[in-house]
């Protein structure tokens, strides 16, 4: 270990107007290591990671770089400085070849012209750097995310010679085998003394991969665990500042008629009144368009009483307008008065009941939706189901990339809608909360049914791995 | 309680920009000046209005000079043979057709708004300066005698042609911002995916917003002609650029998603009442498109610091 921490941060301070987003933050990050970084959505991460990454600048505390103060004047700065970060949301420019990717900006030219075979080579042998097998000819465009994250963390490295690889969210899209690859990547890195930053929701990933963790809560350092000091329950109670029950366990719900049937190669998959059939498919296995073609046209579906949550909260809500508009825009025909006015007094009424019983925090309606962290969001596009008469919900993803107690809530909330005799498709990848939750599950691969299993004495993890080929 | 503020920022930057000229010259609060900036911002006003419709519906509509034109070649036609109300409901009706024209090429056939209207808009041209041989509609006598005062009379001091524009804003505003159709064009252009996975026909309410602004161009169109006292098929050249400006000096997002009409107002209220200041203090008329060019980026470059701000 070296004498000093590749990267030390010392009581960061950072307000946005009325907002403390970080009280005092401090973080040491030691030369061939892996650190997590956790914290619910709205802890502080994202504001610690741009000020680390020169984005920001901190109200105050400093930052010390292999020892010595360091004051990034923005993100080329701190590129150049060493350190790296692979964003959650990939940048590349998807026209151009992958040694255009890696190298981007930096093209080996002479005379203004670009070298091609010096940068076919220098491009290559970036990648193997990282024993990643992509042919640098191929298009930036025809890679799936997996190696489109590699080439980006390539090019991360490649350019500053990066000490400091910063990652945000990096395994929220990946499938478990590349997970794997991913981080028999970051171990080699570890191993060239290279000192990582680790931000993940999924806290069984930062027990297996780091060697320290810390966990922000509202702007602070609530905990600090050395790898062995602490497991998944520990970090969800310190991210979240309470104990947190077993997740709901389906029982003594019972079944009704079948209200929606989703045909698909293999079988169908049907949800039942006052049940919780699961899908679990890993990414690209065909669950997300199984649930949306059962949503279509959305219009007729509405008024059928079919409601939906796409697997991102992009594609559902509305960020300009407000969180109640957001809610009641699919009753819009219900909230019309005479001559087509929109009967405001209506929609706040039932609009103020919902958002008391899903603790939407800030509890505004008026608010723009944008203004609200990534859970809260999710709550929004929830309400809109929750309001009149809906008996089935077709869920996509909905607990994927929101922090633990979001996470409850959601569970909580589709137990709760089944127990009222509401009936629920429900799609994950996270297999572990459809065997707490679900009833039944159908698993799901190359769009084909693999398997259905009720609850009983073969409801297991393993079982359902077998199915889903993974 | 400084994001409140800078929500106001067209009314203040036109409160100011009319107390500075107001001090500057004696002769901008003249009785005379003021109807002739009342006069200049009505006809802009009614177009900018129906602009608002498409741009918080995330479109574009370039097309509106050429439809003016062809409302007011229309109107001015039918008014000789059939009278003033023929007229006039032709000059309105030739505008909703263009807008449906457009509202189909941007769903149906799914084309960018910006290619899809300027194909509109040479083609409204064409047609016009086609069937009028490039010469004005005035008649032997002239148009009716009603047209006529209606573009010159005032009724308690405020001409007919702003009273155009101030009713229109109070049934505008209202189908806008309080009816449900509104929170359906807010929604669509927010988000179009989410407001179609919302059960909206996200289709029919784009369609609608061309129809709208086809309208109003219809009628700006009519009130032009009724102004020059003839429907001229050159006329209303560059109103498409000045109304999208209006727009965005009022703070209308490009993204669609966000705008007032009463900003609207505002922001031709500024780039008129620009044009007259400049006007009054002898400025050279080039100068003044330097100027207006200028404000239009500036609230755009203001626009893009707000949002930066905001996150």
């Amino acid at each position: 270990m070296a004498s000093s921490p590749a990267l030390e941060a010392r009581d960061l301070q950072k307000a946005f107007g009325r907002t403390q987003a970080l009280r005092g933050v401090s973080l040491r990050l030691w030369a061939g290591q892996a650190h997590g970084l956790v914290g619910e959505n709205g802890a502080g991460k994202s504001s610690l990671l741009k000020i680390i990454t020169g984005i920001y600048r901190a109200d105050s505390g400093e930052i010390l770089l292999h020892g010595e103060l360091f004051a990034p004047r923005g993100p080329m700065a701190a590129r150049q400085a060493g350190i790296a970060l692979v964003p959650q949301e990939l940048q590349v420019v998807r026209g151009m070849s992958v040694a255009d990717n890696v190298l981007l900006g930096r093209w080996p030219a002479r005379a203004g012209t670009v070298r091609p075979r010096a940068l076919l080579a220098e491009a290559s042998q970036a990648l193997a750097r990282l024993g990643l097998e992509i042919d640098p000819r191929r298009r930036m465009s025809s890679l799936s995310f997996a190696e489109a994250q590699a080439v980006v963390l390539a090019r991360e490295l490649a350019a500053g010679q990066a000490r400091i690889l910063i990652l945000d969210e990096p395994t929220a899209s990946l499938e478990r085998a590349e997970v794997d690859r991913l981080f028999s990547l970051l171990e080699r890195m570890r191993g060239q003394g290279v000192a990582v930053l680790f931000v993940s929701h999924r806290l069984d990933e930062i027990r297996v991969l780091c060697d320290e963790v810390t966990v922000l809560r509202d702007g602070s350092v609530v905990a600090h665990h050395a790898r062995g000091g602490f497991d998944e329950a520990e970090l969800a109670r310190d991210m979240t500042g309470r104990e947190m029950g077993a997740l709901h366990a389906a029982s003594g719900r019972p079944a009704g008629p079948t209200t929606i049937s989703l045909p698909a190669p293999g079988g169908a998959v049907r949800a039942h009144a006052g049940r919780v059939t699961g899908l679990a498919g890993l990414l690209g296995a065909g669950t997300g368009p199984l649930l949306r073609r059962g949503f279509s046209p959305p219009g007729k579906s509405i008024a059928a009483g079919i409601g939906y949550v796409p697997s991102e909260r992009g594609r559902a809500l509305i960020p300009t307008l407000s969180v109640r508009d957001n809610i009641v825009l699919p009753h819009l025909d219900a909230m019309t008065a005479a001559l087509g006015r929109f009967d405001a007094r209506a929609a706040d009424a039932s609009v103020a009941e919902l958002i008391r019983r899903l603790d939407v925090r800030p509890p505004d309606p008026s608010l723009p939706a944008r203004a609200l962290s990534g859970g809260n969001q999710q709550k929004i596009i929830f309400a809109r189901w929750l309001m009149g008469k809906f008996h089935t919900l077709l869920l996509d993803e909905p607990t994927h990339g929101i922090d633990v107690a979001a996470k409850r809530a959601v569970l909580g909330l589709v137990d709760e809608f089944a127990r009222k005799g509401g009936a629920v498709v429900f799609a994950s990848a996270e297999l572990h909360e459809l065997l707490a939750l679900a009833d039944e599950i159908v698993a799901m691969r190359d769009g084909a049914i693999q398997a259905n299993m009720t609850r009983g004495p073969d409801f297991t993890e393993a079982r359902l791995r077998g199915a889903l080929g993974g | 309680m400084t994001n409140r503020i800078l929500e106001q920022t067209p009314f203040l930057v036109l409160a100011a920009l009319c107390l500075g000229t107001a001090l500057l010259t004696d002769r901008f609060l003249s009785p005379v000046n003021i109807g002739n900036v009342m006069l200049q911002a009505s006809v802009m006003a009614v177009v900018a209005m129906g602009m608002t419709f498409v741009i918080i519906s995330g479109g574009f509509d370039i097309s509106v000079g050429s439809t003016v034109a062809a409302a007011g070649c229309t109107a001015a036609a039918v008014m000789l043979e059939w009278g003033t109300g023929a007229g006039a409901l032709a000059g309105i009706a030739v505008g909703c057709l263009v807008g449906a024209l457009n509202g189909l090429l941007v769903t149906k056939l799914d084309l960018n708004p910006f290619i899809a209207t300027l194909g509109t808009m040479v083609v409204v041209r064409g047609f016009t300066l086609l069937l009028t041989g490039g010469r004005p509609i005035t008649g032997e006598e002239g148009l009716p005698d009603d047209f006529i005062l209606y573009g010159r009379d005032r009724f308690v001091g405020v001409p007919w042609l702003t009273w155009t524009p101030i009713l229109l804003f109070v049934g505008l505003w209202w189908v806008l911002h309080m009816s449900s159709y509104g929170k359906r064009l807010f929604a669509t252009g927010g988000n179009r995916e989410a407001a179609y996975l919302a059960g909206i026909n996200t289709d029919r309410v784009r369609a609608s917003a061309y129809i709208w602004c086809g309208a109003m161009a219809g009628v700006a169109g009519v009130m032009l002609a009724a102004r020059l006292q003839s429907g001229q098929p050159t006329s209303g050249e560059f109103y498409e650029l000045m109304a999208i400006a209006a727009a965005v000096v009022g703070g209308a997002s490009l993204y669609g998603g966000e705008g007032r009409l009463e900003k609207t107002i505002a922001g031709v209220l500024i780039i008129v009442v620009l044009g007259n200041a400049l006007n009054l203090m002898n400025v050279d008329s080039y100068w003044q498109r330097i100027a207006i060019g200028t404000v239009i980026v500036a609230a755009a470059a203001a626009d893009r610091w707000r949002r930066g701000r905001g996150n």
